[in-house]
C-alpha cells in the first residue's frame, strides 16, 4: 500500500486547497467532500484479491497523477461534443473538459414545478433539496466514489416534486479532449417524489489518445410510486479511465431502471448499486457492453432487496472483440425476512476473436425462503445454426453475423422505451465491437 | 357419506361459497354443474383442505367427522380423493413411487397391511390398463412432460389406485377431445360401486354423457339454485346458465 | 466409562445422528500440540523413509509462515492447532490379517454398517477402515493384487511402494496450495493408497470408511489414486464421527491422476457429527480435494452427498489436461440447524475439446447457511472447452441462507460455457398435491427433496444410492414445519 500513499496524498492536497479556496456558497457539498475526502484517506485502493475488484487492477488510475480541474466555464462547443445530443432532449447540461458550456445548455428548468439545472447552480437556488439527495445514502466502500466525492462540486441537479412528470430526457453531456491529463469528478443527483417520473441520460464522450480520469457519482432517491429511468452511455477514448459510482433507493412500489452503455476506455468501470428500501420496488440495472482493442469493462452490480415484494432484473449482454476484456460482477441480496422477492440476473458473453477474455461473476446470496431468485451466466460464440439459416436465405457471411451480434447485444435495451436512445445505443454497439 | 350444510368459504377474503347444503350417499354420483365464477371448483378445494380457501360458517361431515377440521392428507387417508383441473409436474418424483407411499399411508390409516411390492406392482399395472396410461408414463416423474390428456388420465389412474371413498373430479374433461374424454369416463365408470361416491365438477354436460350421474346440482353466485336428475344437465345445455340465473332472481 | 455415558445420553437427546457412539480401544495419542518433533514422529511411527520425512518437513515449515484463510462463506470461532492432537491410533499394531483385528474394532465398523468380512453377500465393495489416525484393516487386498491393483492404506504405501507414491503425491495437490493442504502434508495420519496399472478395470467398488473416534485429535485423511493408461476405478468414501462438545477438525487432501484414456470415479456420503441443535461440537471438514486429467481422454467424476460437519469448505475439483478430458462434479449439500457449508468445485480447462458438467443441489434449513462456489475457467490454449452448470438451491424455513457463487473466467473464444442457478423454496403446492394423496408433511418434503437431488443420486453406485436416500430423510427429520 505503501506505494499508493503518496496518489492519495496528492489527491487529498488537492481537496484540501481546493476547499480552501472555493469561495462559491456550496454549504453541503462542501460536507460532501469532507467526508469524501474522510472515506478516500481510510479506504485503501483495492488489489485484485479483492472480490469487488478480482479481475480488474486499479493501476490504469493510480499509475498517473490525474490533475483536479477546478469548475468553470467554457464558451466554445466541439462538434464532437454536439454529437451526443439529442434531438429530443428537453432539459440539457453541457460540459466540455469538466467546464460548464452554458451557450449548449439549457438554462435552469421548472416546469411543473420540475426543478432541473447544474449542480453549481442549484445549490444556490435550492440548497435544501440538494442537501437531502446528498446525506440519504450509506458510507461508501468504493474508494473511486469516495475520491469523486471529495472533490464534489458540479453536474446535475434534478427535482422532480410529487406528480411531477417529463416527457423527454433530461441529458448531461460531458466531452473530454484535454491534453494536461484532468481528473473529473461530475456529480448527478436525482430526486424523485411521489409518482414522479424522468428519464436522465448520461453520455461521456472523449477522443482517443487523451489520458484522463473520471471520478463519477449519481445518486437517485424514487419515493413511492416515483418512476426513474437512467441511462448512461459510455464511449470515451482508448486513453480515458472512467470510475462511475450510482447509488439508487426505492421506496414502496417505486421503479428505478438503469441501462449502462459501454463502449470502454483503458478502463471503464461501473458500480451500480440498487436498494429497494420498501415493498414492492422494482429496480432494472441492464447493460450493454461492445469492445474491441485494448479496452476493458467491468460491471459491478448490488440488487439489495431490503424489503419484501421487491422484484429486480438484470440483463448485461457483451460483444467483445480484439484484446478486449469485459467483466461482470453481478449480486442478488435478499435480506432476512425480505419475503416473495423475485430477482433475475443474467449475463451473456461473445467472444468475437482468439483474444478477448470474458470473466463472470453472477452471484445469489439469499437470506430468506419465499423467493424466485435464478442467475444465468453463458460464454461462447454466435449460434452457428442461425449463421446457416441467414446465409441460406441469401445475407453473406459477414453481415449475417453482424445482424446476429446486434441482436444479441441489443436484447439488453429491449426495454428501453425512449426509441432515439435506445437506436443510438444500438448503433454504438454495432461499432464498438467493429468486426 | 358427505354432508355439507350451509358451507360459506372465501378466498383472500372474497367469500366465494355462500351458504351450500349438499347431501351425498355411498353409490351415487352427484355432478355440480354452473357458470365461470360460480364457486364449483372453489367447493371441491375446499373439501380437499387447499390452503387459501377458508371456510367461515357452515360444517362438512364426512363418514361422521369434521372434513374441514382435517390436514389435506387425513382427508385424502379418510377416503377424499381430488383430481386436479391443472395437475402439477413434479420433477424427480415418479409416478409409481408417489403411489406406493400414497397407498401405504391409506391402508395403514385404515388399518391394513402394507401392500407387498408385488402386489403393488400387479395393482398399479391392472389399473394403468383401466385408463389405457402407457406404462412407460408410470415411472416417469409425476405429470412432467406429460401431454394435457396424459395428466388427466393420470389423475383418474390414481384415482383407480389409491380407492377412495369420495372422488371429486375438478373439471376433469377441460382440455380433453372425445377420445380421451371416453377413455377417462370409462377409468371413471370402473371404478363406481355402491360404497364408493362421486362429485363431477364440470362446466359442460358433455361429460355427463359418459358418466351419468344420479343428481345434477347448478351453482350460481356460491350457492346451490337448483337441484335436479340427470335431465336437468341436458336442459341447462339447451337453455343455458341464463334461464337459471333469471329464474333464481323471479324467484 | 462416564464419557460413554454421556456420550449415550446425548445420543438419547438427538436421535437423528445414530452415529455418535464412542468406541472404548485402548490408544495411543500424541500430546497436543504440533512442531517439528511431532511431525518427525508421526513420520518414525509409520516407519517412513527418509525423503518422506524431509517433505514432511518441509510442508510444515512452509505452514507455519502461511496465514489462516478467511475468504469462505462461514463463520468460524478461531482454531488453537496448538490444542490439538495431531495423532492417534489403536494400541495395538495393525494386524496380519481380517482375524487378528481387534473385534472391537471390527464390531465398530459393522455397526456403522461398513462390511469388514470378506462375505460373498458383499463382494463388490472392497475396504480400507481408517480409525482416528490409522488404518486398521482393508478387505480383498489379494484379490485385487491378483489383477496388480494395489489397495492399501497410504502409510503401508509409502513403505512398499515409494517409488510410485514419491513418483505422484503432492504433484496435484502440492504443500503451497493451501493453508490445511500444508498442515496436511506434513501431519498426515492415514487414508488411502489406490493404483490401478494400465488396461485394469478395477472389478469391485473400493472403499474407504473413515471413523474419528479420539477426542481433541485431528484427522488427516491423505488419499491418492492413480489409474493408469486405460484404466477405471470407482472409490466410495464414507464417514462419521462420535458426538462430542469440541469441534473436531478433518483437514484432508485427496489426489487423483488419471493416465490416458482412464476413468476415476470418486463418491463420498460425508456424515460427520454436525453439531447439536445450538451448534455446539461438531467437526470441521476442511478437505482440498482435487483430480488431474492427466492425459487424452481421461475422465474425473466427483460426487458428493454432504449431510454432516458443523463447518464444511471443500471444492472437488478437476484440473482438464488432457485433450478430450472429462471433468464431473455432482454434489447434493444438506444443512441445517447451525451447520454452515461452502462447497462446490473448480474445473479448470487446459486441453483441447474438454469438458465438463457440473450438478449442484443444495438445501438449507434451520439456522444454516448454504453456499455454492464454483469456478469455471478456460484457458488460452483449451480450443473447444465446454461447461455446464447447474445449481439449485432449496430453502426450508425462514431462517437459513442459500448462496451461489460461480465465477467464469473464459479466455478462449472457442469456449461453450453455461451457468444456470435458481433458488427457491420448496414449493407448496407440490407438498399439497402429495398431502392430497395422503403424505405427510416430512414425507411430502423428504419426498420432493430426494426428487430434486435424484441427479446426483444417479451417480452415486446403488448401495449408496439408497444409503444417501435415507440419510437424507433422516437429516431432514425436525427440519420440517
Amino acid at each position: 500500500m505503501a506505494k499508493y500513499d503518496d496518489v492519495k496524498k496528492w489527491y487529498l492536497d488537492a481537496a484540501a486547497a481546493y476547499d480552501r479556496d472555493d469561495a462559491a456558497p456550496n454549504g453541503a457539498l462542501k460536507r460532501l467532500r469532507e467526508t469524501g475526502a474522510r472515506r478516500f484517506a481510510e479506504l485503501d485502493f483495492p488489489t485484485t484479491k479483492h472480490e469487488d475488484w478480482k479481475y480488474t487492477s486499479v493501476k490504469p488510475a493510480t499509475e498517473r497523477r490525474f490533475a483536479w480541474r477546478a469548475p468553470g466555464e467554457r464558451s466554445d462547443l466541439p462538434d464532437a461534443a454536439k454529437e451526443a445530443f439529442f434531438e429530443e432532449d428537453q432539459y440539457r447540461i453541457v460540459f466540455v473538459d469538466g467546464a460548464y458550456v452554458p451557450d449548449a445548455s439549457t438554462p435552469a428548468l421548472e416546469k411543473d414545478g420540475a426543478y432541473v439545472a447544474r449542480l453549481k447552480t442549484a445549490i444556490v437556488e435550492r440548497p435544501e433539496a440538494v442537501e437531502r439527495a446528498l446525506f440519504d445514502f450509506e458510507e461508501e466502500e468504493n474508494v473511486f466514489a469516495a475520491l469523486g466525492a471529495a472533490f464534489a462540486s458540479d453536474g446535475a441537479f434534478v427535482h422532480l416534486p410529487k406528480n411531477a412528470a417529463l416527457e423527454r430526457p433530461v441529458h448531461v453531456v460531458h466531452y473530454v479532449e484535454a491534453e494536461d491529463e484532468p481528473f473529473l469528478a461530475p456529480t448527478l443527483l436525482v430526486v424523485a417524489e411521489e409518482n414522479s417520473s424522468a428519464t436522465i441520460v448520461e453520455s461521456y464522450v472523449g477522443a482517443d489518445g487523451k489520458p484522463y480520469l473520471v471520478g463519477a457519482n449519481a445518486r437517485f432517491a424514487a419515493a413511492a410510486g416515483a418512476r426513474v429511468t437512467h441511462v448512461k452511455i459510455q464511449k470515451e477514448g482508448d486513453a480515458a479511465i472512467h470510475l462511475w459510482a450510482g447509488r439508487a433507493k426505492t421506496a414502496k412500489d417505486a421503479t428505478f431502471e438503469t441501462f449502462l452503455a459501454s463502449f470502454g476506455g483503458k478502463l471503464a468501470r461501473n458500480d451500480a448499486v440498487v436498494r429497494a428500501e420498501e415493498p414492492g420496488g422494482f429496480a432494472r440495472v441492464n447493460g450493454v457492453v461492445a469492445l474491441d482493442g485494448e479496452r476493458h469493462v467491468d460491471n459491478r452490480v448490488l440488487l439489495d432487496h431490503a424489503a419484501p415484494r421487491c422484484e429486480s432484473s438484470q440483463l448485461f449482454r457483451a460483444a467483445l472483440n480484439g484484446n478486449s476484456r469485459n467483466v461482470f460482477n453481478g449480486k442478488v441480496l435478499v435480506r432476512p425476512d425480505s419475503q416473495k422477492i423475485d430477482a433475475f440476473q443474467q449475463n451473456d458473453s461473445l467472444l468475437l476473436s482468439d483474444t478477448a477474455r470474458s470473466d463472470s461473476k453472477p452471484q445469489l446470496e439469499i437470506f430468506a425462503d419465499d423467493v424466485k431468485c435464478s442467475h444465468g451466466a453463458t460464454t461462447g460464440q454466435l449460434d452457428k445454426e442461425a449463421l446457416f439459416y441467414l446465409r441460406s436465405r441469401g445475407v453473406g457471411a459477414a453481415q449475417a453475423k453482424r445482424v446476429l451480434v446486434d441482436a444479441f447485444t441489443a436484447n439488453a435495451v429491449a426495454d428501453l422505451k425512449l426509441a432515439s436512445v435506445r437506436e443510438r445505443i444500438e448503433k454504438l454497439a454495432a461499432r464498438s465491437a467493429s468486426r | 357419506m358427505l354432508t355439507i350444510k350451509n358451507l360459506h368459504a372465501e378466498i383472500d377474503g372474497k367469500p366465494i361459497l355462500k351458504g351450500i347444503d349438499l347431501q351425498v350417499n355411498a353409490g351415487e354420483t352427484h355432478a355440480v354443474m354452473g357458470p365461470n365464477g360460480s364457486g364449483k371448483s372453489t367447493l371441491a378445494h375446499v373439501l380437499s383442505g387447499r390452503e387459501g380457501y377458508t371456510p367461515t360458517e357452515g360444517e362438512v361431515i364426512f363418514e361422521g367427522k369434521n372434513l374441514l377440521e382435517m390436514e389435506p392428507e387425513e382427508r385424502a387417508r379418510e377416503g377424499v380423493f381430488l383430481a386436479f383441473q391443472y395437475p402439477i409436474e413434479i420433477p424427480g418424483v415418479s409416478n409409481t413411487n408417489l403411489l406406493k407411499e400414497g397407498l401405504n399411508e391409506i391402508r395403514k390409516h385404515r388399518g391394513e397391511p402394507e401392500l407387498s411390492a408385488g402386489d403393488f406392482l400387479k395393482l398399479v399395472r391392472e389399473k394403468a390398463k383401466l385408463v389405457e396410461m402407457k406404462k412407460e408414463l408410470l415411472n416417469r416423474s409425476v405429470n412432467e412432460g406429460f401431454s394435457g390428456g396424459e395428466k388427466k388420465r393420470n389423475e383418474i389412474f390414481q384415482l383407480a389406485v389409491l380407492d377412495p371413498k369420495l372422488a371429486l373430479l375438478d373439471e376433469t374433461d377441460s382440455g380433453l377431445d372425445i377420445d380421451a374424454l371416453r377413455v377417462v369416463a370409462k377409468g371413471v365408470n370402473a371404478v363406481r360401486n355402491e360404497k364408493n361416491a362421486f362429485l363431477l365438477v364440470t362446466h359442460y354436460q358433455r361429460l355427463l354423457n359418459y358418466i351419468v350421474p344420479d343428481f345434477v346440482h347448478v351453482l350460481a353466485d356460491g350457492t346451490i339454485v337448483k337441484s335436479g336428475g340427470k335431465e336437468l344437465a341436458l336442459e341447462l345445455e339447451e337453455r343455458g346458465y341464463e334461464w337459471i340465473s333469471e329464474k333464481a332472481e323471479s324467484a | 466409562m462416564a464419557n460413554d455415558e454421556k456420550a449415550e445420553l446425548e445420543r438419547l437427546a438427538n436421535e437423528e445422528y445414530k452415529y455418535g457412539f464412542v468406541t472404548d480401544v485402548e490408544s495411543e495419542t500424541l500430546p497436543k500440540g504440533l512442531n517439528e518433533d511431532v511431525v518427525r514422529w508421526i513420520s518414525a511411527k509409520k516407519g517412513e523413509p527418509a525423503w518422506m520425512t524431509e517433505k514432511r518437513l518441509a510442508a510444515f515449515r512452509r505452514w507455519t509462515k502461511m496465514p489462516e484463510p478467511h475468504w469462505a462463506n462461514v463463520e468460524i470461532a478461531p482454531i488453537d492447532y496448538q490444542e490439538l492432537s495431531y495423532y492417534s491410533g489403536p494400541k495395538k499394531d495393525r494386524p496380519k490379517s481380517l482375524d487378528e483385528v481387534d473385534p472391537e474394532l471390527l464390531e465398530t465398523f459393522e455397526k456403522l454398517g461398513v462390511p469388514m468380512q470378506e462375505r460373498a453377500a458383499l463382494a463388490g465393495v472392497a475396504v480400507d477402515a481408517v480409525f482416528d489416525s490409522v488404518s486398521v484393516a482393508t478387505t480383498y487386498r489379494e484379490e485385487l493384487a491378483e489383477r496388480g491393483i494395489i489397495f492399501s492404506s497410504i502409510s503401508e504405501a509409502i513403505r512398499e511402494h515409494p517409488d510410485l507414491v514419491k513418483k505422484y503425491i503432492g504433484t496435484v495437490v502440492p504443500p503451497s496450495d493451501n493453508f490445511y493442504a500444508a498442515m496436511n502434508s506434513a501431519v498426515f495420519s492415514d487414508g488411502t493408497f489406490v493404483y490401478v496399472p494400465k488396461g485394469v478395470r478395477c472389478p469391485m467398488e473400493l472403499s474407504t470408511y473413515f471413523r474419528i473416534n479420539a477426542a481433541n485429535t485431528g484427522q488427516f485423511e491423505r488419499t491418492l489414486i492413480i489409474a493408469d493408461e486405460g484404466a477405471y476405478v470407482s472409490y466410495l468414501e464414507g464417514c462419521t464421527a462420535p458426538i462430542r462438545d469440541e469441534n473436531q477438525l478433518h483437514a484432508a487432501v485427496v489426489e487423483l491422476i488419471a493416465h490416458k484414456d482412464a476413468e476415476i470415479k470418486y463418491s463420498t456420503v460425508q456424515n460427520w457429527y454436525a453439531g447439536d441443535k445450538e451448534g455446539k461440537g461438531g467437526v470441521y471438514n476442511f478437505v482440498t480435494k482435487r483430480g488431474l486429467c492427466e492425459g487424452e481422454n481421461s475422465k474425473i467424476s466427483w460426487t458428493q452427498v454432504e449431510t454432516g460437519s458443523a463447518i464444511t469448505w471443500k471444492y472437488p475439483s478437476c484440473i482438464l489436461r488432457g485433450d478430450n478430458s472429462v471433468g464431473e462434479f455432482y454434489s447434493v449439500a444438506l444443512t441445517r440447524n447451525r451447520q454452515q457449508a461452502d462447497t462446490g468445485t473448480k474445473m479448470v480447462h487446459l486441453g483441447k475439446n474438454t469438458k465438463s458438467n457440473v450438478v449442484s443441489k443444495g438445501i438449507s434449513a434451520g439456522y444454516s447457511q448454504n453456499s455454492y462456489r464454483g469456478l469455471v475457467k478456460v484457458g488460452k490454449n483449451a480450443e473447444g472447452a465446454r461447461n455446464f452448470s447447474q445449481c439449485d438451491s432449496l430453502l426450508i424455513g425462514d431462517k437459513c441462507g442459500a448462496h451461489t457463487f460461480p465465477y467464469l473466467e473464459i479466455d478462449n473464444p472457442s469456449a461453450q460455457v453455461e451457468h444456470e442457478a435458481t433458488t427457491s423454496k420448496i414449493g407448496e403446492d407440490r407438498i399439497f398435491y402429495l398431502k392430497q394423496r395422503g403424505l405427510d408433511e416430512e414425507n411430502a418434503v423428504s419426498m420432493i427433496v430426494n426428487g430434486y437431488c435424484k441427479e446426483v443420486f444417479r451417480e452415486l453406485p446403488m448401495e449408496f444410492a439408497v444409503e444417501a436416500q435415507k440419510l437424507l430423510s433422516v437429516s431432514l427429520e425436525g427440519s420440517v414445519g
